[in-house]
């Protein structure tokens, strides 16, 4: 098999370059270990392919295998799921690649390898993502080129070059399987869940977590309204609702499903369509209060009967919803005993001074409106809106109210809380985003971690449920204008953003995230919905099998036909050297001459230049003196000095025996006569002019005369 | 199996065929190779991990996959479309040697990587590949065991390739009734020439003088060049051949029926007859052949010897006229 096997030294060196670009980025979430195993297996089989070695043994290659699946076991605790089965597939098949003897191996690794690079998909499906698994793709299926060479090695652009039209001429087919393709609108079987950390909310809130967030510029969601944008202060997206005081921070409370929220509407509807990045978490997100849950969601949404939106599924990937809102609203569900409970419940062991103050601040104003006025102007004149307030000790609210004075929205929303219900006024704490950013290019709103917010609601009698949030006692513009107007430019991007007077870098920043915003709606959440609303837009209603199978066949056929069509074309396109095509070109001419005698003067087949131009001087002497230099030409640049470089090579490699190893590789020397040889080129630029040039009716009237 | 017998039906009354053959759309057949199938096999994976994870770069890649496999299918046919193909030349072996059959692939257009040629008569022949450059030819070589004397038949040759990407098989069918001249196997054990070989009991033929230059003659085509006077063609008198004393004493004739080969059987006795020309040819010593009703006058020479040797080949055969 050695002259089929193709394991050479280049063809291993491509093999090893694809699987090191396909596995790079998952070498962030690979333990060092299997980094090491993989890069020593690699140079091990370069080694072996260098000096023509044996490969390992296979009961060395047999206890690796076991050592590395218990070293799996131990790293996982764990052999089944998604991060441990990619680390055992990308290690196993570097053991392959390290002990392949065949070709069948070679190709078992590159269709593997395929796997791989789908597998970095489960990490990121960014732009930069994708493009870079078209590379590591393009540099497999060259890979796979050269190994399909035999006895002869393949230079980089026979690799390359084909592998790039192979691609290109896929992509057509590609596209039209993307969006035609019957998708499903859930998985397959349900995996267990993994869920990685994303920063973002959490389900509780301690002094600092909100402010830790707000140096995240990652996208939270994107919201697309239909037709008003609201006020950036009436923007409070709600996320989870705490309502238990524990330790020193706020914790959720669990409360009942409802499928419809409870609200007099006292505002026109807003409507809008949340795209929200996969968090992990159950939250969707909306403006208060939410009409209805989503259209889209079928069951796989619920609200609270705190008014939060629920999934039933943590969100793991890209999703969208639209919603409709009413900013303006009156609560009507009454408070139950045991909601009161709840939202008047404190630890009393701790933070004495904040108690005390709230009994006597309800003592002096029995209205609890005058009271929430009355902490009005004590945070308005007395607090300071910080990032880095100082740290806080086990009396936290104590410390906070009465002698540091600088603190975040969530020293805000927890002080609040605690004095209100010291004061036997039913309050809890909401956190959510506040806010959003338009970009002027797609006039979308893009609301990130960095929008993060807590604030409260306080139970009146009369209004129910309402919104107060201390924040805006303390900094209005944090509510109004966003948190970089309250507190300053946050992080190096957005102190590099607030010295770029021109604008330029905010430009570019909303660019990128209007091609992302196009990314994320046509690439990674593209789902059965959209398809249903893509064939919507092309007037196919009442989508089933049947219809997107006969668009899916038709696309096919059209992709599959014009790249098809151009293939073939080429292959009967015999390229003809421009000498022999002009040649031909002034034969034709002088077929349409009829002579006097009537002779029919098409050139015969075996009719030599020399021949040809005597049999036409018999019929038509006068056309001599313009021909003969035309036929000296051709006969000088087609048999003479003046060949024409392609002539001559395709001579000198006719006489390769098909066994001949390489001869490819061993052939410097052909650069050497390929060079353009510039009289030939003249010569034969002169001749097509000549032919061009030379006109049948002219000479034939001269003949007339 | 089921190709072989496509193939068998489509070409039943065709061959053997006038060259050049170009390989045009209808000749070639194609189908997925086994590489192929498992290809399939992994975009089916990748399909279903990426309904399953939800991953659209995921469907991309594997439609993207898709879209390239099936592509390749032309690719792979368009490696083999339009080559144009003749026989080339075949050199007489004796039997029990390889014989070397050649095919002549010429290429109008885009180079073609990775054919190969094989026959189709044996199941596991070990097939030649090459590579036929753009605006040239290429010749492949088939070896093929001439087991007995007469002709060896080559038989229907596949072409075929695989080339990109190896998913696909794509070959044809094509025979040019291509046979080798196979001359008997020399019997080596056959010793020296015969003293008498027309076994009429003249025993005195000088073969020991044999390298003995005797006189010059013209040149006579077929001569070797062993034979040809150098120094006489050094003097510019011409090509003259030089004549040694053994031929001058008596015509030397090898017998298919003389009584020294009584006790072999038929192709025993050709295989000696094969071996004396050989040896007689080695040492110039003219000779003539008698095959019953067939004889070559007494000569040496190279084209003496193809036509003893051809003559001992065929002997007794029931073989079709031949064209060469």
């Amino acid at each position: 098999m050695i002259n089929q096997g193709a394991l050479t030294l280049a063809n291993i060196m491509w093999l090893l370059a694809a699987m090191s670009f396909v596995i790079a980025p998952h070498v962030s979430h690979l333990p060092a270990w299997v980094t090491a195993t993989c890069v020593a297996a690699g140079l091990w089989r370069l080694w072996i392919a260098r000096k023509a070695l044996r490969a390992p043994p296979w009961w060395l290659m047999a206890i690796i295998t076991v050592a590395i699946t218990v070293g799996a076991f131990f790293e996982y605790k764990r052999l089944f799921g998604r991060e441990v089965g990619v680390t055992l597939l990308i290690v196993m098949l570097c053991l392959k690649v390290l002990e392949m003897k065949m070709k069948r191996d070679v190709l078992l690794v590159i269709f593997l390898g395929f796997f791989l690079a789908l597998t970095n998909f489960l990490y990121s499906q960014s732009i930069f993502m994708g493009a870079y698994m078209f590379g590591c793709v393009w540099i497999f299926i060259a890979t796979l080129i050269g190994f399909q060479r035999i006895n002869t090695e393949a230079t980089i652009r026979e690799r390359v070059i084909p592998a790039a039209w192979l691609m290109l001429q896929a992509i057509p087919m590609m596209l039209v399987l993307f969006f035609l393709f019957p998708r499903l609108s859930g998985p397959l079987w349900s995996m267990p869940q993994e869920n990685q950390a994303i920063s973002g909310l959490s389900d509780s809130m301690t002094p600092g977590d909100i402010s830790s967030l707000s140096l995240s510029d990652a996208i939270a969601f994107r919201v697309d309204f239909e037709s008003v944008t609201p006020q950036s202060q009436e923007l409070y997206w709600r996320g989870p609702v705490l309502a238990r005081q524990s330790g020193r921070g706020w914790t959720p409370i669990s409360t009942e499903e409802r499928s419809q929220l409870n609200f007099e509407k006292r505002s026109p509807p807003i409507k809008y369509r949340v795209t929200l990045q996969p968090h992990n978490k159950t939250w969707l997100f909306a403006l208060d209060l939410p009409a209805a849950l989503p259209a889209e969601a079928q069951g796989r949404a619920f609200f609270l009967a705190d008014f939060q939106m629920r999934s039933r599924e943590p969100v793991s990937q890209l999703i969208a919803y639209d919603v409709t809102s009413y900013l303006g609203y009156r609560t009507l569900d009454p408070l139950t005993p045991i909601d009161r409970q709840n939202s008047l419940r404190y630890n009393s062991n701790l933070n004495p001074r904040t108690i005390a103050y709230g009994k006597k601040l309800a003592e002096d104003n029995p209205d609890p409106k005058a009271l929430v006025e009355k902490l009005f102007t004590l945070y308005n004149k007395e607090f300071t809106y910080t990032l880095e307030p100082p740290k806080l000790g086990v009396n936290s609210m104590d410390e906070f109210l009465f002698e540091t004075k600088q603190g975040f929205c969530e020293h805000y929303a927890g002080s609040f809380v605690l004095i209100l219900r010291a004061a036997g006024i039913p309050a809890r704490v909401v956190t959510g985003y506040q806010g959003g950013d338009i970009n002027p290019i797609t006039k979308q709103m893009i609301v990130r971690q960095s929008d993060a917010h807590a604030w409260t609601e306080v139970w009146f009698d009369d209004l129910g449920w309402l919104r107060v949030d201390p924040t805006s006692f303390v900094s209005p513009l944090r509510i109004n204008r966003g948190l970089s107007a309250a507190v300053g430019p946050q992080g190096a991007f957005n102190i590099m953003m607030e010295a770029d007077k021109l604008g330029i870098l905010r430009q570019l920043r909303y660019s990128w995230d209007a091609v992302n915003s196009q990314w994320n709606q046509w690439v990674v959440g593209f789902n059965a919905d959209r398809q249903r609303n893509l064939f919507e837009n092309f007037g196919i209603r009442d989508v089933d099998w049947r219809s997107t199978g006969l668009a899916l066949l038709i696309g096919i056929f059209i992709a599959g036909g014009v790249v098809g069509g151009v293939l073939f074309w080429r292959v009967y396109q015999t390229q003809k050297e421009p000498v022999v095509a002009a040649y031909d070109r002034l034969c034709a001419k002088l077929a349409l001459l009829k002579s006097n005698t009537g002779a029919d003067l098409t050139r015969t087949p075996e009719e030599g230049p020399m021949d040809f131009l005597q049999r036409i001087a018999s019929h038509h002497p006068r056309l001599v003196p313009e021909l003969k230099p035309l036929f000296d030409q051709y006969i000088a640049l087609r048999y003479g000095q003046l060949q024409e470089q392609g002539q001559g090579r395709g001579q000198g490699q006719g006489q390769g025996r098909a066994k001949r190893p390489s001869h490819r590789r061993g052939q410097p020397s052909g650069h050497a006569d390929r060079l353009p040889n510039r009289t030939a080129a003249d010569a034969t630029a002169q001749f097509i002019l000549g032919v061009r040039r030379f006109r049948t009716s002219r000479t034939t009237n001269s003949t007339a005369r | 199996m089921f190709r072989q017998r496509i193939a068998d039906w489509i070409f039943r009354s065709r061959s053997p065929e006038k060259p050049p053959v170009i390989l045009v759309q209808r000749r070639i057949f194609i189908i997925p190779s086994r590489t192929g199938y498992f290809f399939a096999f992994v975009l089916v994976l990748l399909l279903i991990a990426s309904i399953n994870y939800t991953l659209s770069l995921g469907f991309f890649l594997t439609f993207l996959l898709a879209g390239m496999g099936s592509i390749s299918m032309l690719h792979t046919f368009r490696n083999l479309a339009q080559l144009s193909i003749s026989p080339g030349k075949v050199d007489a072996v004796f039997a029990g040697e390889t014989a070397h059959f050649s095919l002549v692939l010429t290429n109008p257009s885009l180079p073609r990587f990775a054919v190969g040629v094989k026959r189709t008569k044996l199941r596991d022949a070990e097939p030649s590949f090459g590579d036929v450059a753009s605006r040239s030819s290429t010749t492949f070589s088939i070896p093929m065991v001439a087991e007995k004397r007469g002709y060896a038949v080559c038989g229907r040759l596949e072409i075929f390739t695989e080339y990109p990407v190896g998913l696909f098989h794509s070959w044809s069918y094509i025979d040019f009734n291509m046979r080798c001249l196979t001359y008997p196997k020399p019997d080596t054990a056959g010793g020296a020439l015969p003293s008498n070989a027309r076994g009429d009991g003249v025993g005195n033929i000088a073969v020991a003088g044999d390298e003995e230059f005797q006189s010059l003659r013209a040149y006579r085509a077929g001569d070797t060049p062993r034979q040809i006077a150098w120094k006489a063609l050094a003097r510019e008198q011409g090509l003259l051949s030089k004549e040694f004393g053994a031929t001058a004493s008596a015509d030397f004739w090898l017998d298919f029926d003389s009584d020294t080969l009584q006790h072999l059987s038929h192709e025993e006795r050709l295989s000696r007859l094969t071996w004396w020309i050989l040896e007689a040819e080695r040492r110039q010593v003219p000779y003539g052949l008698k095959l019953q009703r067939q004889s070559f006058q007494p000569s040496t020479g190279h084209i003496h010897y193809e036509k003893c040797l051809k003559g001992l080949a065929l002997f007794g055969l029931n073989l079709e006229p031949s064209d060469d």
